[in-house]
């Protein structure tokens, strides 16, 4: 059985919809912000959602505190339940299934600073609780009433696939008949210093070829076991494969874990219309980018996240809302194969075919 | 479009074929029989590894870390390995060799909740003090919750794709859940499971200043109860599809039955008093296999002896399940283990099976008169066949798993 794609959203530097995908396409650079750090004065350039693209006006008691990732995941999680057709207030039996790879990192780093400047007595149990890793999930199923299943899986960049594997899993086995799959992330100073000590991002400099930008934003898909059945609007995409992926231990043995990764997914489709790749600095891009063109040739590649940045868990789910947009456009036989590479050891990838593509396996 | 119906795929039963565990009471199942059943303790001692000056719990259950130094070097790369490496890999290599070393998992699930979160303070420190700059970088490698398990599958010579759950305090009994659905559906044959969570300040400081935790000892379902006491912790258990373990001629611990999961949207932080969301997660774990609540015989609780939590849970067993059915809380021994809370306790559900016992609920006095239940205060020797495992969570995640007698076909 193979899932269907059958809404999609997303809250990014670009903007939301269609527009945002039109300038991931081109390659427009998404909204850059300086962020900075009073506490140890370091300054950093990232990709932030602009203010036009931020929801206003949910009002709903769980979001007064919540922190920015929430906010991004409840907005992108209700447009795409929108876009498939579906009633936000009929949704107690959705499955929820949340990617998030730093979770809730300003509240973690401001109530860490309370602890660390003015003492374990005085630090907030307001923030506390928003510091979980399932805190947007819990706001978001909240709001829909969704009181069944509901994960939150935290990984690399990979683990957006691995969450829209897990969706795919609940769906063949008939634990759910749709599910929505959230990738959300935020930045915060602590988060691009972390990186920047490792030289995968920048301080305060404008990218150089190699080095990334962090970015904040979010990302849904909703997936069912059908489409166009009553309650499901027809969806243009169906995911014939997604990957359980790879896990590597040395970087030198990431070539081998790419090269099969992709062998797995050129079994599935081995002739797509364009891949969206997922990494932009070495050594993961000499794998990936390597790897492609040796299982798929001169197929076109996309690097979305030029434009919206390393969005970390939610970048697999950005990727794929960038291959259904992308799908909309082309041939209705087309397909797209989306690769994910995590900085954390994790690989893995996903086949998105339009709806009149011939079926190749069960997923 | 009308798509042909499928026929619902065939469901097949799931074996607990090995253990591993690393928690206060020790190293290793056999340790922990000891602790859990023939000389329970209440393991909370005075923290040492951070200031406890200005909170009101002083207290915790930490491993002792003699217990795992012979596991060092623990891999060529990791020179410097966290403590919650260790546990890992001492219960990942404990569980692989219980299961006979053979077959290989083909995927891993781990729950977690705060990683390696000791990494990520000793960087916020080391970037407001500005000092130990050559630190930094080592405790950014090893602060994503993934490490500790990629660390232990080196060790162990395993390579497999892994699953992170984080869904707070039911993080370890989703994981094990996760695992049952994917042989149960017949995705995969062999899955390693489990959870772990390590002492940290950030974490601590949150639970005291919610008055979640208690200045005082831990008593689950006490009346008199004020909170919890953390504890840190490793538990993997290796699941395995029935026919799989009885052809090869396994040692069955244990029958995975069922799993329930659901949410609970009443707050963040605190259950619906009712227990209608705890409820319908144990009642769903009893579903798979129709097993009526009145063979239960045991129910490890959540049982963090947090007002709300024992309250909501009391309901709860009180609705469903036989009155008199025996119920303790395993954490009044090691506390809260947070992402691995459930993972232990399914291996303590496991062994109550196989040894048909069942472990005490310490510190508990008088209960709720309501509650129709009995805390079992001492342990004790009851035949066994269907036990509950039960853990709630911050977000309203609850999750209940079905464990009876390993038996044939």
């Amino acid at each position: 059985m193979n899932p269907y794609l059958i809404g999609k959203a997303w809250v990014t530097a670009l903007g939301t919809g269609q527009e945002a995908f039109q300038a991931a396409l081109t390659g427009e650079a998404g909204h850059i912000s300086v962020i900075g750090s009073h506490v140890w004065q370091g300054k950093y350039e990232c990709f932030t959602v602009p203010p036009e693209a931020k929801e206003s006006g949910n009002r709903h008691p769980r979001m007064r505190r919540s922190s920015p990732i929430s906010h991004f995941a409840v907005q992108a999680a209700r447009a795409a339940l929108v876009d498939a057709g579906l009633d936000l207030e009929a949704q107690k039996s959705l499955a929820v299934i949340f990617a998030i790879s730093s979770g809730s990192v300003v509240y973690t780093r401001r109530f860490y600073e309370q602890i660390t400047q003015s003492g374990a007595g005085q630090a907030s149990p307001l923030l506390f609780p928003e510091t979980v890793y399932n805190a947007p999930a819990s706001h978001l199923a909240a709001q829909l009433d969704a009181g069944g299943i509901s994960y939150t899986l935290v990984g690399d960049g990979s683990v957006g696939v691995t969450a829209m594997r897990l969706a795919a899993d609940l769906l063949d086995a008939g634990d759910a008949d749709r599910v929505v799959v959230v990738g959300s992330e935020e930045v915060d100073p602590v988060l691009c210093d972390a990186y920047a000590t490792w030289r995968m991002a920048t301080r305060h400099r404008r990218g150089k070829q190699h080095e990334m930008l962090l970015g904040e934003g979010a990302a849904a898909v909703v997936m069912a076991r059908e489409a166009g059945t009553e309650g499901n609007k027809q969806g243009p995409s169906r995911f014939d494969v997604i990957d359980r992926g790879e896990t590597f231990l040395r970087q030198s043995d990431l070539p081998e874990a790419a090269d099969a990764l992709f062998g797995r997914l050129q079994t599935i489709c081995p002739n797509p219309c364009a891949m969206v790749a997922s990494t932009w600095r070495d050594p993961f891009r000499k794998a990936e980018v390597g790897a492609m063109q040796s299982h798929f040739g001169s197929v076109p590649v996309h690097f979305p996240k030029r434009s919206f940045g390393e969005t970390l868990g939610a970048s697999a789910l950005m990727q794929t809302v960038f291959a259904g947009y992308f799908l909309e456009r082309e041939d209705s036989k087309a397909s797209v194969v989306v690769s994910s590479f995590g900085f954390n050891q994790q690989i893995s990838g996903l086949v998105l075919a339009a709806p009149d593509s011939a079926e190749q396996t069960t997923i | 479009m009308n798509v042909p119906q499928s026929p619902p795929p065939r469901k097949h039963r799931v074996a607990v074929t090995g253990l591993g565990i690393v928690s206060p009471l020790g190293r290793g199942t056999a340790e922990t029989r000891v602790g859990l059943f023939e000389n329970p303790q209440y393991c909370g001692r005075e923290v040492t590894q951070f200031s406890v000056s200005q909170t009101r719990c002083k207290s915790a259950a930490v491993v002792e870390r003699r217990l795992l130094s012979d596991l060092l070097p623990i891999s060529k790369r990791s020179r410097q390995p966290h403590t919650t490496s260790l546990m890992m890999a001492a219960a990942m290599r404990e569980a692989l060799e219980s299961a006979g070393n053979s077959p290989h998992p083909e995927l891993c699930v781990i729950g977690t909740t705060s990683g390696g979160m000791t990494n990520g303070e000793s960087f916020f420190r080391s970037l407001c003090e500005k000092t130990g700059k050559r630190l930094r970088a080592h405790a950014v490698a090893n602060y994503m919750p993934q490490k500790p398990v990629m660390d232990a599958m080196e060790h162990c010579g395993l390579r497999m794709p892994l699953q992170l759950v984080a869904n707070a305090c039911a993080s370890g009994s989703n994981a094990v859940g996760m695992g049952w659905n994917l042989i149960r559906n017949g995705s995969a044959r062999c899955v390693m499971t489990g959870g772990y969570d390590g002492l940290s300040e950030l974490v601590f400081v949150g639970f005291d200043c919610l008055h979640a935790a208690t200045p005082e000892i831990c008593r689950p379902f006490d009346k008199d109860r004020s909170g919890l006491i953390l504890g840190e912790a490793a538990a993997v258990l290796i699941l395995e599809n029935m026919d799989d373990a009885i052809a090869r001629g396994a040692q069955i611990y244990a029958e995975l039955a069922g799993y329930g999961i659901t949410t609970d949207n009443h707050h963040l932080t605190q259950p619906h008093p009712s227990g209608c969301a705890v409820k319908a997660a144990m009642q769903q774990a009893l579903k798979a296999t129709e097993t009526p609540p009145e063979e239960v015989d045991y129910i490890n609780a959540h049982g963090t002896a947090t007002p709300f939590n024992d309250a909501t849970e009391g309901v709860a067993i009180s609705e469903l399940c036989r009155a008199g059915v025996g119920v303790s809380s395993t954490k009044s021994m090691i506390g809260h283990t947070l992402g691995a809370a459930g993972a232990v306790e399914a291996i303590f559900s496991v062994m109550s099976l196989s040894e048909n016992r069942i472990p005490p609920n310490l510190n508990f006095r008088a209960g709720d008169p309501d509650w129709t239940f009995e805390v079992v205060t001492t342990s004790r020797s009851a035949p066994l066949r269907s036990v509950l495992s039960n853990s709630l969570g911050f977000g309203g995640t609850n999750a209940s798993l079905h464990f009876r007698k390993g038996q044939a076909a």
